[in-house]
């Protein structure tokens, strides 16, 4: 096994990353398209995009040296440092899409008699606000992922600009495979769900454009890093894992299946989510090898 | 080391032979980088294996372990039929015209004298003709055919190229390039050094390797100039001051002979009038010898008693009482107590699970070390039971260099202050304090004791204090000698005398205590002095009397005047004014004369002839003809593990004085067909004990490992870092495996012949451990000095498992 | 203060390791448990422990082998990529241009790490922090040269003015280049102009030297623009297409979709 700075630990990070925002702004994307009629969207892209990110920041604390130092970070803005932004960018958005959560937990049943969360009760404006910047510091986010990659030495992410665009595209994916798989978990409107499947069908799309886009250009720029994922020893992974369980079969079982019965988005959306883990997973390891 | 290691700065090419610098003695890289660039100096590296000197060398060449005689007699036959030598020099400095008695012969590798049964020589056929008056026959004309020029050309004219290409494994252009580099410093104005260590003395034939590196710088020209002369890189860091204070069995300090069982050495007068070379600065003998006697026994060395000459334990001169004769004498039980002062023996000996096994007779161990050494812990040894040992162990721990004060002396004879850095840790204390306490303790035991045999410890004059704290400053002054009525210091061993007037422990380092306060080896002054040609005459003290280039007398001609300006040490100056005498005309110049000062280059004074530099010698000049046990010139010999089935030179295989220890145990081709040879790190120490008990270096070097050829690799399935076995007649160890392109096969008459080699640093003991590299190597040594032949043997290779 | 620079002349250096060591010593940097390593290199990577180490090559050219040893370290970039990227401002240029990573600010991101175009910055399990070679500022601070110059038993290693250093090593290159030597330098202008210099007697790839270094930010800005012009389709193209017209398919209940 060659040397890993990153652990996996990193990737399981950004991948909750990217499923957190993700489904924090695509809940909130929809309803804002459909004119706000998508509110159960929203609110549970809130619901599952606030806690992972809050799971995703303690690993990426976990997985430092020294974890209770992390207020160093706190200490400096860099913008030539990407994991600097990325550090304000998620302490920004645990805070902003923690206070669009609260506007939706208000309105829970068991909140009621809550006096902390009543506080948040009705606060439309606030969600409305917390929603739209939550857009633009979770579609920031989701890309940093990438950026944060993209911004090393390492041959296979440094040596294209296509990164962050590809982590931001495998984490919209994701994180509509998040929103559909809880959904379809609450036996919610199945029309929904299929709408959501079609949309991420669109962005699939667009995934494998990007990562054919992005691996043309690095075996231009970087054979050797390129190969290592299409014929080296991750090829398998991303093949099977990435392109072939990741990509393809949620498409085709999206096309295939019954437009009534929850299993199918519900096995699409694991397989996106599977697959978009492995696309973090070998590309965080591919990128180390010969480091 | 005739000159000094700052001293190879000044040279125009560096013949390094049988040694690997770079990495055994790497601030010598520090002076020959600096030659490189000052003068554009050449380095020549001749090396089984390609090595990190072979890296930095402008050539390399291979040669095949254990024939080094046969590329040096290649370059004599080469240097003398194409006379590439420095004929001035070598007409007036060498024996070269001297003509040898007609009864020298030498045939089918063996020269007159022989005796096969006792295998030793008798010398009488190898000496220098007399005429009637007694003086030395010469031919300045070099017509003679029994001169000694003529003589070798004759002998070395077997050393064709094509032979000499065939036994060595040597590229024919390889030593073309060689011999015709070296030989330009043959030119006056140009000098080259050869630098040696233990690739040229670890075999049967060791010493006759040395030999040769001298025959071929007299030849040149090249001793007693800067930047010349025979480098000896000395291995531990004291070793040579332990052979300047004689831990060796046959001598005694200062390079004097011990006395032995023949009528010769029967009392004080016989021993002087055997040992003396009336005819050298040797004649002074007796002087060095009474001093070192009054040192010893004080005022119990007396006129009337010999000066307790007889206190001197005498040895068998039919025995040999070096390493291997001592662990053979272990083996059969005859040796029953042993002290291993600072010394491993069972990483670093010969054959050392013999050795290991041979150490259960002993009834008592005591071990005197940092560390508990694979010797200490030979009783607990892998495969050792310790229930069937019955040998007492004693650990007496022993402080490190940085925890003591004292001196050591360089290769370049230099010795030199250390000061104590830090505390002993825990209840180690310094050698000379165990070895006090010891003494004292002895004496002690021995005082009221009336026996003879006790009188040499009773009347031992030990007057170093009393109690604990051995008082160095007083080990210092009696070392460099005092007067004995009045304590006042001897300026040099001049002045030495053999009337008991005065003492010194050791003559050669008479003059480093020249007077009160003036401790010269705690001088550290890194300016050069003059000439800038790296003597540093300030910085320590070099014996003799701080002379850094020793026969420095042949740098200039027979006249006095130098060489060549660039080349100057010293110079005959008729003006100059001698201060003793007021008398004109004098040696001058940048290092202290290796002559009497005021003997002009014309003049004959006692034993000084005023043109001919080598005052130790008999006859004052450069023996390239000089008597050693095997023979007046190297002669080749295989190895005992040999990979030929004959001596391409003669019928003779073996070097014919060595004694054979252990007939059996012989490696042979159909067996073990590699060739292997064992070596040092630059990370490791030795026998590791030290080095594989410091985490940094252990890290570099964790574990044993061959260093082995695609080649041989590849045709006997092993991939790089595999496991192997390697085999000798002698036993098996398993290791790692390095592939490298830096080992190649070799073309040896006709044959393929592979050769792996292999550090010797690993042990049982400490934080890194692995395989003893002597299981494998051969309970046989060189015929002068039985140093053991680590440097080629037979094995063969497998993969583990 | 005028900037200082490491000369390191491959040609002297006898691959004695003696640097590897010092270095560790004055630092007080921990020995790697290692095993075999098949060459004569060990430990196998630079790391938060080992701030320089010695890398050897083997090569043949037509015949002739080569031994080839070269001191590695960090190079004190003037274009520094850990320094650009470390999010807790823990390392710092200095006036003499020397990179220095402070272990106190560090939290062990190890983003440098990843950074690094020599690989020169290592992570330590023992401090929690990375390492790097700090140019021994403290020793040059008091006036003494850095731990490894001062061991280097060749003069393979020295330490200098940064434009005398220059000078010296485009010297060593003409003589080597007179005696036929393809000599070449490395250090001068790459990533701005390191304070480490080499002289090398062959390509820079054959000491395993990158050719043409980047800092680690050079495609800082491409990234973030090309995902936010990405983000621009991806906010129209799936939403505009599937959810512009709510109701459709969807029932039309309060609590399973559209109001
Ligand atoms: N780092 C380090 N330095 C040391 C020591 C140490 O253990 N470690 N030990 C010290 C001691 S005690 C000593 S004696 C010296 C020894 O110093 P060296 O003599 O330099 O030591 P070795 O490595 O034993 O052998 C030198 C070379 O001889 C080569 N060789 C083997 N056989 C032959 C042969 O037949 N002919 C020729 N020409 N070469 C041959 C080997 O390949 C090897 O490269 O080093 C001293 N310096
Ligand atoms: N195969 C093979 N074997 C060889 C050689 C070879 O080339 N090949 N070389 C041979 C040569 S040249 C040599 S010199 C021998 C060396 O063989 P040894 O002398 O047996 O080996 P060292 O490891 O030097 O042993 C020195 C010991 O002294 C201890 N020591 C260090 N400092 C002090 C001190 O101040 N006081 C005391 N009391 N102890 C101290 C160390 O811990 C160590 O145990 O090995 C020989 N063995
Ligand atoms: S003995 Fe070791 S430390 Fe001393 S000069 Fe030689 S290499 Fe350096
Ligand atoms: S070599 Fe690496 S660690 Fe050193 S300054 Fe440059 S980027 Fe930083
Ligand atoms: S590991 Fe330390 S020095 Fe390196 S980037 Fe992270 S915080 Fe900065
Ligand atoms: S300059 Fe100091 S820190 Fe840097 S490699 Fe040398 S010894 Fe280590
Ligand atoms: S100390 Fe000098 S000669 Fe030794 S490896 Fe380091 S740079 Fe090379
Ligand atoms: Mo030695």
């Amino acid at each position: 096994m060659h040397e890993v700075h990153w652990p996996i630990i990193i990737a399981i990070y950004l991948f909750l990353a990217g499923v957190g925002v993700a489904a924090f702004y695509t809940g909130i994307l929809s309803n804002l398209f459909g004119n706000w009629k998508y509110r159960k969207l929203a609110k549970y892209g809130s619901y599952i995009g606030v806690p992972l990110i809050i799971i995703g920041v303690l690993l990426l604390l976990a997985d430092l040296g020294r974890p209770f130092y992390f207020w160093h970070f706190l200490l400096t803005f860099k913008l030539s440092s990407t994991m600097s932004i990325g550090v304000w960018l998620l302490s920004a958005f645990v805070i902003v899409g923690g206070l669009n959560m609260l506007t939706w937990l208000a309105e829970e049943d068991f909140a009621q008699n809550n006096s902390l969360l009543g506080a948040f009760k009705g606060k439309e404006g606030l969600r409305s606000l917390t929603g739209y910047l939550g857009i633009i510091l979770g579609i920031l986010t989701a890309a940093y992922t990438g950026v944060l990659l993209a911004s090393t030495s390492a041959a296979l992410w440094s040596s294209t600009q296509y990164l962050g665009l590809l982590f931001l595209v495998s984490a919209t994916s994701t994180g509509m495979a998040a929103l559909m798989l809880v959904l379809a978990w609450r036996k919610e409107d199945i029309g929904i769900i299929h709408k959501l499947a079609k949309a991420d069908m669109i962005v699939v799309l667009f995934e494998i454009i990007v990562l054919a886009l992005m691996f043309s250009a690095l075996s231009a720029s970087a054979p050797a890093a390129a190969s290592v994922v299409l014929g080296g020893s991750y090829a398998i992974w991303f093949w099977v894992g990435i392109i072939g369980c990741g990509l393809v079969l949620p498409v085709i079982i999206d096309l295939a299946a019954s437009k009534k019965a929850f299993g199918a988005p519900m096995l699409a959306s694991i397989l996106v989510l599977v697959g978009g883990f492995l696309l973090r997973y070998v590309m965080l390891y591919a990128g180390q090898v010969g480091l | 080391m005739t000159n000094s290691w700052t001293d190879l700065q000044n040279t125009d090419c560096a013949l390094i032979l049988g040694g690997n610098p770079a990495e055994n003695h790497p601030m010598s890289f520090k002076w020959l980088t600096q030659a490189r660039e000052k003068r554009g100096a050449k380095i020549i590296h001749i090396d089984p294996r390609f090595t990190r000197t072979s890296s930095k060398a402008d050539i390399y060449a291979r040669l095949r372990p254990g024939t080094d005689i046969v590329f040096m007699g290649g370059m004599f036959n080469y240097i003398l039929q194409n006379n590439l030598y420095n004929k001035e020099y070598v007409l007036n400095f060498t024996n070269a015209a001297v003509v040898i008695v007609p009864e020298y012969k030498f045939e089918d590798g063996l020269f007159s004298g022989y005796d096969p049964a006792k295998r030793k020589y008798s010398n009488d056929s190898w000496k220098y003709q007399k005429d009637a008056n007694d003086k030395t026959v010469t031919d300045p004309t070099l017509q003679n055919p029994l001169c000694v020029l003529n003589i070798m050309k004759k002998h070395y004219s077997r050393y064709d190229i094509d032979t000499v290409c065939r036994v060595t494994g040597m590229a024919k252009e390889d030593f073309l390039n060689i011999v015709k580099t070296y030989a330009a410093t043959a030119a006056k104005d140009k000098s080259g050094v050869i630098m040696y260590a233990m690739g040229t003395t670890q075999h049967t034939v060791g010493s006759q390797n040395v030999r040769a590196d001298a025959i071929l710088q007299l030849l040149l020209g090249n001793v007693g100039i800067p930047g010349g002369g025979v480098a000896a890189m000395r291995g531990e860091s004291n070793v040579q001051g332990s052979t300047d204070y004689a831990l060796l069995f046959h001598l005694i300090p200062g390079y004097l002979n011990c006395p032995k069982t023949i009528p010769g050495n029967a009392t004080l007068a016989a021993y002087n009038e055997t040992e003396t070379v009336k005819t050298s600065y040797w004649v002074n003998k007796p002087k060095f010898l009474v001093s070192y006697l009054k040192a010893m026994w004080g005022p119990k060395a007396t006129a009337e008693n010999e000066f307790a000459y007889h206190y001197l334990p005498k040895y068998d001169a039919t025995k040999n009482y070096s390493f291997i004769a001592l662990f053979e004498a272990l083996a059969k039980g005859v040796i029953k107590g042993m002290f291993a002062f600072g010394m491993n023996p069972s990483v670093g000996g010969p054959n050392t699970a013999v050795e290991a096994k041979a150490m259960e007779n002993l009834d008592w161990l005591v071990a005197v070390d940092l560390f508990e050494t694979e010797t200490a812990a030979f009783w607990k040894a892998p495969g050792v039971d310790p229930k069937t040992v019955n040998t007492e162990v004693f650990m007496l721990p022993a402080c490190g260099s940085y925890e003591k004060e004292g001196s050591i002396s360089t290769s370049g004879r230099m010795a030199q202050w250390r000061w104590k850095a830090v505390e002993p840790k825990g209840e180690a204390q310094s050698d000379l304090e165990i070895i006090h306490q010891l003494a004292l303790k002895m004496k002690a035991a021995y005082a009221k004791s009336a026996k003879p045999e006790d009188a040499p410890i009773r009347d031992l004059f030990w007057n170093f204090g009393d109690g604990h704290e051995c008082d160095i400053d007083k080990v210092v002054r009696e070392i460099n000698g005092y007067e004995t009525a009045t304590g006042k210091l001897m300026a040099t061993f001049g002045k030495l005398m053999d009337d008991g007037s005065t003492c010194s422990g050791n003559w050669i380092y008479s003059g480093m205590y020249p007077a009160e306060g003036k401790n010269l080896l705690q001088r550290r002054d890194s300016k050069d002095t003059k000439g800038n040609i790296g003597i540093y005459a300030n910085w320590a003290f070099a014996w003799p009397v701080n002379r850094r280039i020793i026969y420095n007398r042949a740098s200039a001609d027979p006249a006095g005047v130098p060489w060549s300006k660039d080349k100057a040490v010293i110079w005959w100056d008729p003006l100059a004014l001698d201060a003793a005498t007021g008398v004109a005309g004098k040696w001058v110049g940048y290092d202290v004369p290796d002559f009497k000062p005021t003997t002009a280059p014309d003049a004959v004074d006692g034993v000084f002839t005023g043109n001919r530099p080598f005052i130790m010698r008999p006859d004052g000049l450069g023996g390239l003809f000089a008597n050693m046990n095997e023979g007046p010139l190297p002669e080749h010999y295989e190895p005992w593990d040999t990979p030929l089935a004959k001596n391409p030179f003669s019928s003779k295989m073996l070097n014919p004085v060595v004694k054979v220890w252990r007939p059996d145990e012989k490696g042979t081709p159909d067996k073990y067909p590699i060739v292997a040879t064992t070596y040092r790190v630059c990370e490791h120490w030795q026998t590791g004990i030290m080095t594989r008990n410091t985490p940094w270096l252990a890290e570099l070097f964790p574990t044993m490992f061959i260093e082995i050829g695609e080649e041989l690799a590849e045709e006997k399935g092993i991939k790089n870092s595999d496991k192997v076995v390697v085999e000798s007649a002698r036993g098996k160890i398993e290791c790692h495996a390095m592939v490298t392109k830096r080992f190649k096969p070799y073309e040896i008459d006709g044959k393929t012949v592979h050769i792996i080699g292999m550090p010797w640093h690993y042990g049982y003991q400490g934080i890194a451990t692995g395989a003893i590299a002597n299981y494998l190597t051969p309970h046989i040594g060189d015929g002068n000095t039985m140093i053991p032949e680590y440097k080629a043997f037979l094995v063969n290779v497998r993969r583990a498992g | 203060m005028a900037e200082l620079a490491k000369f390191i002349d491959v040609t002297k250096c006898t691959g004695c390791r003696g640097c590897q060591v010092a270095c560790k010593q004055w630092n007080g940097l921990e020995a790697i448990k290692t095993t075999f390593s098949g060459s004569y290199e060990n430990p196998p990577t630079m790391g938060g422990e080992t701030w320089t180490k010695v890398r050897f090559f083997e090569a043949e050219d037509n015949g002739k082998v080569r031994f080839l040893f070269r001191k590695t370290q960090c190079m004190h970039c003037t274009e520094a990529s850990c320094a650009a990227v470390c999010a807790a401002g823990a390392i710092k240029k200095d006036d003499k241009g020397m990179v220095v990573l402070d272990q106190n600010k560090c939290v062990g991101c190890k983003n440098c790490v990843l950074a690094c175009p020599f690989g020169a910055v290592g992570f330590s399990e023992k401090t929690g922090t990375s390492g790097k070679c700090r140019m021994c500022v403290d020793r040059i601070d008091n006036g003494m040269e850095p731990a490894c110059v001062k061991t280097c038993p060749t003069g393979a290693v020295q330490m200098g003015d940064r434009e005398q250093i220059l000078k010296q090593a485009k010297e060593r290159i003409d003589f080597l280049k007179s005696s036929g030597v393809n000599a070449q330098i490395y250090g001068e202008n790459e990533l701005g102009g390191l304070h480490v210099i080499y002289v090398l007697d062959d390509k820079p790839e054959v000491y395993g030297l990158p050719v043409n270094p980047q800092v680690a930010t050079a495609n800082l800005f491409g990234s973030w623009v090309s995902a936010l012009v990405g983000a621009g389709v991806m906010l129209i193209a799936p939403f505009w297409l599937m959810f512009k017209d709510p109701g459709k398919d969807v029932s039309e209940t309060h609590d399973t979709g559209v109001k």
